[in-house]
């Protein structure tokens, strides 16, 4: 049963990396985007893939959970434990940074979109020129080869 | 614009300038005017109430406001809120008298438990500093509004600059937080009101706080916001229309743009209303027809969002689109919004 939890993970990872890897492509992209139309395709396309982002999350952490319960790891090592933390803290993290980010760029597109000269070249650069986006995909990137080295290593 | 103002008197010198206040509005407004007293005990009690409501009327007959009176039996906040409630009213003025400290879990005094309860917009008069006074009653030459640039807040800011337009007082638009979102907000509300030129106010801080303190700086007589967070959950966490309320040295008109009935949308106008307790998407045409749709965004269940400028449901999670009658016009979401009613 235990190859078959980790199969589950792994199934649930490779989810997690395509739908989450769409995500970070546009958050790269949008920094040097200026066109309304074409943030707003990006906008829809980071939004279109969080069903599957989220299914996936469920995924790899069911696989990861129950693997490390057929394993005996939870009791016996505890890098299986900061791995859950650090991908767990990430989650919270992730949403605090980005969430008021796009929110507020989709609400700035909403009044773009209605017409009249509120939202102009000079506020949509201002907008995206935002570090957020770089922030989180570093620490994504980071915090995910971390627990990528806890999982092959097991060091503690 | 309000067709019909409820105002609750006991008699009082300081419930007079709230009359004054109620008597000023109906008459600008051509609105008629509900004069209702409430009373506890005896039939003693009862004649004190019907001898207060009288002499309003003999005040409105004055000034030719059509006016009805009612008494009743009951707690004075109660029996107001009833009254507007069945009388289907667009407008309950009040005096501050009793409005006390902010407080978030238990009810202050009859003001306070009024501007929470109400089932329509509600105006505080300062009373209790105009208590002794001359008391010739308000006279707004300065509105200050306050707005996020949420569509809550674009109602309120739509009915608080006609309000200003009738009274022939001038506006300022305010706006509390992120410099780049004010700007953008501010100018996109003054344009949709008709007036780009319209003076404007960012600052930063504790929003209710900060908007008080703005209606000092700018000298206004009146304050203009709407609801949220009056009611539900979110009056436990504090809200800032309650902040304003207590905090401002003005007298605040808090617009009803949270929980209202699907009965209240003027044609053209989409809002989330309450029925039977249950959170809608209401949205009525301009031949007045009504549309009722659950709120619910058919991609991840996020709370849809009525967007006046493009007429569309809009899904401030991932950006899905809606028509007024919830057709999906921008994905992500497939699937239209589920018809309530119609």
């Amino acid at each position: 049963m235990y190859t078959w939890w980790v199969f589950i993970h792994i199934v649930g990872v490779i989810g997690f990396v395509l739908a989450h890897g769409v995500s970070t492509g546009v958050a790269l992209k949008i920094r040097g985007e200026r066109s309304p139309e074409r943030l707003r395709v990006l906008l829809e396309l980071s939004a279109s893939t969080t069903v599957a982002f989220y299914v996936a999350t469920f995924v790899l952490l069911l696989g990861g959970v129950a693997a490390g319960f057929d394993g005996h790891w939870w009791s016996q090592q505890a890098w299986i434990s900061v791995a859950l933390g650090v991908f767990l803290g990430e989650m919270v993290f992730m949403r605090a940074v980005t969430t008021p980010y796009y929110r507020r760029l989709r609400r700035v597109m909403a009044i773009e979109q209605g017409g009249g000269t509120a939202v102009g070249p000079a506020e949509i650069q201002e907008l995206v020129a935002s570090n957020r986006p770089m922030v989180t995909v570093w620490v994504g990137s980071l915090g995910l080869l971390f627990i990528v080295y806890l999982m092959i290593i097991q060091p503690f | 614009m309000f067709q019909t103002i409820v105002i609750g008197t006991d008699g009082s010198p300081t419930a007079r300038l709230a009359e004054d206040a109620a008597l000023m509005l109906a008459t600008a407004v051509g609105s008629e005017l509900l004069v209702v007293s409430a009373y506890t005990g005896d039939g003693e009690a009862r004649a004190a109430a019907e001898m207060a409501v009288e002499e309003t009327r003999r005040r409105a007959d004055a000034t030719g406001v059509y006016t009805r009176t009612a008494v009743a039996e009951g707690e004075p906040s109660a029996v107001l809120v009833d009254h507007a409630d069945r009388d289907d009213a667009d407008l309950i003025v009040v005096g501050d008298i009793g409005l006390g400290q902010r407080k978030r879990l238990r009810l202050g005094g009859i003001p306070d438990q009024i501007s929470h309860e109400a089932p329509c917009d509600v105006l505080i008069v300062r009373t209790s500093e105009l208590a002794g006074g001359a008391g010739t009653g308000p006279d707004y030459k300065s509105v200050l509004i306050a707005t996020d640039g949420s569509s809550t807040a674009s109602h309120a800011a739509h009915l608080g600059a006609e309000l200003a337009n009738r009274l022939g007082a001038s506006i300022t638009l305010a706006h509390v937080g992120d410099e780049l979102m004010g700007r953008i907000v501010l100018k996109d509300t003054a344009e949709r009101l008709g007036d780009p030129g319209l003076p404007q106010r960012n600052a930063k801080g504790d929003p209710g706080m900060t908007i008080a303190k703005l209606a000092e700086d700018e000298e206004s007589d009146l304050v203009v916001v709407g609801n949220k967070g009056m009611a539900g959950a979110r009056r436990v966490l504090g809200s800032v229309p309650n902040t304003v309320s207590h905090a401002a040295r003005c007298d605040v008109l808090i617009v009803h743009t949270v929980g209202r009935s699907p009965r209240d949308l003027k044609p053209g106008e989409g809002a989330i209303v309450e029925e039977n307790g249950r959170k809608l998407a209401g949205y009525r045409d301009a031949s007045g027809k009504l549309t009722v749709l659950s709120r619910k965004c058919t991609h991840l269940g996020c709370s849809v969002q009525w967007n006046a400028t493009l007429q569309s449901w809009d899904c401030p999670c991932h950006g899905s689109r809606f028509d007024p009658y919830g057709k999906v016009v921008e994905g992500p979401a497939q699937r239209d919004l589920e018809v309530i009613g119609a």
